[in-house]
């Protein structure tokens, strides 16, 4: 079920009006309704992944309170839920891999092996529920939460149907003490979820559904197209992918507040970035911080000699690129924003651009603009590695850009539609600019206006989302 | 939580309530001139379909004819604008309906496909009757919603045009003379996997809504006492021997079924050079004024029967 599909606009008020009128009455059957929801939508999928999930569920509840019951084998059940975990995630996202460039790596030094490969569809959202589970035994075995008890609440905080299938990544120590209160209904809350739902809609299936059919053209027909026009393509997927990505989190964000409970944010404009390491603080923020939190401190994080910090900095982004997907081309990703932020950590200047661009400012600084186009420049350029087939796809998709027809006027077919699209992504750029400063663009956009003119523009923004939707997409990030 | 459901009831009431009043008064103004819509009280032949007669029945050398074939016309769109067409014109009596073998080849994909939906549910939608509307929107309910700022738009702009000619209505199209001639495997190629080919390369499935409404089409002329005419537009060879089998006999199987009810003229393998083709399936001016021709003396031949 998707949340840009007619099932999920009847799916959400049915839940939502059961949750606040007849549930209301205790926690009990708020978390239950919420579960039985959350499974059903998951259902929606393949009913045979809810079996993956219950099981991942229950491994980390009991190894949950096996971690902080024992005194002597904490750490034994600690690394048996790891273990487990990444057990599944390994045979159902990565042993193809794996099977795949072990034989090329032996057949390469004379040896011919068939390892067979795995006919399985990878189950959608499991690398998200994974790191779910994983956060909270780890947070556990640090004596940083108490195990739930309730195996139900527990349920709700892996399954929580709006962060089930792409994120947020969420934390124990935030989720669950939200679970674990009856949850009150609060007007201002509900509102503020439905304009996020509404903002994270026009995102999804307006900008980047339409900029999927000119980067998939553009991607699908590289080897035939101009320079210029493989620019334009590698534009078009790094609006799409943010718009995809940062849309299906704003409608999980106002999905969750309309049930009264606040998810950890998953982007703060990342585009108006003035460097790589600004953006990282920015992108995909809940796993950012997750990689930070239980890889890259463990490793020894920034403390120690610029050898180690180089070190912890390359694992992390290379593990990071591997968790999208397993193909090299994400690991390419991972390594090229590793090297991109490279000079930032050796010199110490990482965290030089902490506060919000031009904060109170109608315009960036000559300076700041300069900053923002190099680092969104860096990040086209990487995007190719992330939406190529593979990387010698990449390769030459990046060899026909730095070709003779990069000067050349874009063209390929479908071009003569592409101009509405891109004045909608300019008016897009402009709305998301004027609210950098909230936790999505329209937050306060129009607050102080009058009710007629504020409901105007609601209605323009639903008005141009049928008018301009484009053929529905899968969420990028489903697949990971 | 009462505020709440006031907001959102009054936020979606103004809107709905809004939009019915347009559309109402849109939708019975566009009826209107729909029911003034008058062919020329000295046409009784009218030729209707897709691309195929669209290009090949050239109306102005065929007597009191007047084409309003329009490319990708799936029989879902013909039987309602025919029904709106013949409910005030009762001088129409012979109804020559474009029949290809590609006609039965999972049409369905172009009637629920969200693309194509943009382009031909604002023409067409105005005239639907409810069963087909119901159709529409319970197996392309996105494209649906997505047209309707379109089709309002149509049907205001067609309100507008007060003239009253044939331009006036969207769904209604005309004999489209081309001269171009690009028979080649490339072209025939592209038409054959585009009329019988899945993408994954299976055979399209047969469609049960094209022959339901083709069926339709057979009732209204028994109703209406029009004599209905199949024809099977002329192909070039290079496509014909593309089609796969089962297409054809598919194609024969529903004739067959229907041959009690209507006329059938069978046209495909008449003789023609290459120069009258313009792709594998469609004619050109040049074919399209010897096939007009043909009809023209197999009607005469059929006046001729007793």
């Amino acid at each position: 079920m998707l949340f840009n599909s007619i099932n999920f606009a009847i799916f959400l008020p049915i839940v939502f009006i059961l949750y606040w009128f007849i549930a209301n009455k205790n926690l009990t059957h708020q978390n239950l309704l919420l579960l039985l929801a959350s499974y059903f939508f998951y259902s929606c999928w393949d009913w045979r992944f809810l079996l993956l999930l219950f099981f991942s569920t229950l491994l980390d509840y009991f190894t949950g309170i096996k971690i902080f019951d024992s005194k002597k084998r904490k750490f034994l059940w600690l690394w048996i839920s790891i273990g487990i975990n990444l057990g599944f995630l390994g045979v159902f996202k990565y042993y193809n891999f794996f099977a795949a460039s072990f034989q090329e790596f032996l057949s390469q030094i004379g040896f011919k092996v068939n390892l067979g490969t795995l006919n399985v569809i990878l189950p959608v959202g499991i690398s998200f529920y994974t790191f779910h589970g994983l956060s909270y035994v780890i947070d556990l075995y640090k004596n940083r939460i108490k195990p739930e008890r309730n195996f139900v609440n527990y349920s709700v905080f892996v399954s929580f149907f709006p962060l089930l299938v792409a994120g947020p990544i969420e934390r124990a120590t935030h989720l669950l003490p939200q679970i674990l209160a009856k949850r009150e209904f609060k007007y201002s809350k509900a509102v503020d979820g439905l304009r996020q739902i509404l903002w994270g809609l026009f995102k999804k299936v307006v900008i980047a559904d339409n900029c999927a059919e000119f980067a998939n053209a553009i991607f699908n027909d590289s080897a035939n197209l101009s320079g210029s026009t493989l620019v334009l393509g590698a534009f078009f997927f790094t609006i799409q992918i943010y718009c995809d990505f940062s849309g299906y989190s704003d409608i999980a964000l106002g999905t969750a507040r309309l049930f009264g409970i606040e998810l950890l944010r998953n982007f703060a404009f990342p585009y108006f970035s003035r460097d790589i390491a600004e953006f990282w603080r920015r992108w995909h923020i809940s796993l950012s911080s997750w990689f930070k939190d239980y890889v890259y401190i463990p490793l020894g994080g920034s403390k120690g000699s610029t050898w180690i910090k180089v070190r912890n900095t390359f694992i992390i982004f290379l593990v990071s690129g591997f968790w999208h997907g397993a193909n090299w081309t994400f690991i390419v990703w991972g390594g090229l924003n590793a090297l991109y932020i490279m000079p930032s950590i050796i010199f110490k200047s990482n965290r030089n651009n902490l506060d919000i661009v031009a904060k109170g400012k109608l315009l960036p600084t000559y300076k700041e603009f300069f900053s923002i186009a190099i680092t969104f420049g860096l990040t086209v350029f990487a995007w190719i590695f992330f939406r190529a087939n593979n990387v010698s796809h990449a390769v030459s998709y990046i060899s026909g850009i730095f070709s003779n027809s990069l000067f050349s006027i874009p063209n390929f077919p479908g071009i003569e539609k592409c101009w509405q699209i891109l004045i909608l992504i300019m008016m897009f750029l402009a709305v998301e600019w004027n609210g950098r400063e909230h936790q999505y663009a329209i937050e306060h956009l129009g607050q102080k206006w009058t009710k007629p003119k504020r409901w105007a523009m609601y209605y323009f923004i639903i008005l141009i989302i049928v008018y301009f939707t484009g053929k529905e997409q899968q969420f990028i990030y489903f697949q990971f | 939580m009462k505020k709440f459901i006031k907001t959102l009831v009054t936020f979606t009431l103004v809107p709905t309530v809004v939009s019915i009043l347009l559309v109402s008064i849109t939708w019975f103004f566009y009826q209107n001139k729909i029911n003034g819509l008058r062919v020329n009280d000295a046409t009784t032949v009218l030729i209707s379909g897709d691309s195929h007669t669209e290009s090949g029945v050239n109306d102005s050398l065929l007597k009191n004819s007047l084409n309003i074939s329009k490319s990708s016309e799936s029989y879902i769109y013909t039987y309602n604008v025919l029904n709106v067409i013949v409910k005030h014109n009762h001088q129409i009596k012979t109804i020559i309906l474009g029949c290809s073998f590609h006609n039965f080849s999972d049409g369905d994909k172009y009637i629920f496909d969200y693309e194509k939906s943009l382009d031909q549910y604002p023409v067409y939608f105005p005239v639907l009757d409810k069963e087909s509307i119901g159709k529409l929107a319970s197996n392309n309910t996105l494209g649906v919603l997505k047209s309707s700022i379109k089709i309002w738009l149509k049907m205001v702009v067609s309100i507008a045009k007060t003239s009253k000619s044939f331009s006036d209505y969207p769904f209604i199209g005309k004999y489209y003379k081309s001269s171009k001639s690009n028979l080649n495997d490339s072209t025939v190629m592209k038409a054959i996997k585009r009329h019988y080919y899945q993408d994954n390369g299976g055979i399209n499935n047969f469609s049960n809504l094209q022959l339901y409404y083709l069926n339709k089409i057979v009732a209204l002329c028994k109703i209406k006492n029009i004599r209905l005419v199949l024809i099977n537009t002329p192909v070039s060879n290079m496509y014909f021997e593309k089609i796969p089998p089962k297409s054809i006999e598919r194609y024969y199987s529903v004739i067959s079924n229907l041959k009690p009810e209507i006329d059938f003229w069978d046209l495909h393998s008449l003789k023609l050079a290459s120069i009258c083709f313009g792709d594998g399936d469609h004619l050109n001016s040049i074919g399209a004024t010897l096939l007009t021709q043909k009809i023209d003396s197999l009607m005469t031949m059929n006046k001729a029967k007793p």
